[in-house]
């Protein structure tokens, strides 16, 4: 699972356009071997998803 | 008497300094007054160069006037020592500086403008490449990396963190050109310490050709600035790679 769709699981109302380049969400990788991860997090409403959460929706 | 004078020390006999007389002994061709400042009312040849200075190009203020220094308008010195050098040109030709021959003759020719002088040897350039493909996500700003350099002239781009540190603070030209296979969007952005600094554009699919993405800028940075691309794609793809099929370039333009 992707983080994007453990995002969106998690917030089932976000849409591709809730994340950049048009959105607020940025998503990243540095290509060092850890992967991906939120770069950034402006959405106006919803709260940025803490690493037990994500976690979470893998189980 | 002979036209030799052979001594140790040349003393004079009151405060009104040294003169040196014409042969006929009526006429003061130089002197050097009590102050130790050497005067001539004519031209100062410099034997062993035959370089001469003439009176009246040295100013009050010490601005040597080149061109009449010689005919050819060379001024040469072993050591040239002074709190400002000004050099003034006239309205064609060139000025020159002409270094030491330590290992060969090195000429720097200087622009009509106000600036510092810029030589290529301290101007850092790059251009690397990408040597294997890389797997990118969807919607995932993911760095690319380029293993490999065709060349990096202040070896300021490090191939196993993809980045360039700029050694000189200045305005630098940047480049990049990227792509996938297949019918996704590459979309590049350059990066300046970490954040996102400037989006690029793409293209879109054509069967048969990789989709690339290009960005091109000048933008500035200080020492210890790096710079990074980053790629997002739409649609999961493995990156171009080879010489050919990827760049990642940047040359500095000018100092701050």
């Amino acid at each position: 699972m992707t983080l994007i769709e453990k995002i969106k699981a998690i917030y089932p109302s976000l849409v591709d356009e809730d994340f950049a380049p048009k959105g607020t969400i940025r998503l990243q990788n540095d290509s060092d071997g850890k992967g991906d991860y939120i770069a950034k997090w402006e959405h106006p409403t919803l709260a940025k998803p803490t690493d037990a959460q994500l976690e979470a929706v893998n189980k | 008497m002979s036209g030799t004078l052979q001594a140790d020390f040349l003393q004079p006999q009151s405060n009104a300094g040294l003169s040196i007389l014409n042969p006929s002994g009526n006429t003061v061709m130089a002197s050097i007054n009590s102050a130790g400042i050497f005067s001539s009312t004519g031209s100062l040849l410099v034997a062993n160069t035959g370089n001469v200075f003439s009176t009246g190009n040295v100013t009050a203020s010490g601005v040597v006037t080149a061109s009449n220094v010689t005919a050819s308008g060379v001024i040469t010195s072993n050591t040239l020592t002074s709190n400002t050098l000004v050099l003034t040109g006239s309205t064609s030709g060139s000025v020159s500086l002409v270094a030491p021959a330590v290992s060969g003759t090195n000429t720097a020719t200087l622009p009509a403008a106000t600036g510092t002088v810029m030589v290529s040897g301290a101007m850092p350039a790059f251009s690397a490449y990408a040597t294997t493909g890389q797997s990118l996500t969807t919607s995932i700003y993911q760095k690319i990396n380029f293993g490999a350099t065709s060349f990096d002239t202040a070896s300021a781009f490090n191939t196993s963190t993809s980045r360039f540190v700029a050694p000189i603070a200045g305005y630098y030209q940047v480049n990049h050109r990227g792509g996938i296979g297949g019918s996704g969007v590459y979309y590049p952005n350059i990066y300046k310490n970490g954040s996102n600094y400037l989006s690029g554009s793409v293209s879109y699919y054509v069967s048969g050709i990789d989709n690339t993405g290009s960005i091109s800028t000048i933008m500035q940075l200080a020492v210890n600035d790096y710079i990074e691309i980053y790629a997002y794609v739409n649609t999961a793809a493995t990156s171009t790679y080879t010489r050919a099929a990827t760049d990642f370039s940047a040359v500095l333009v000018r100092t701050l």
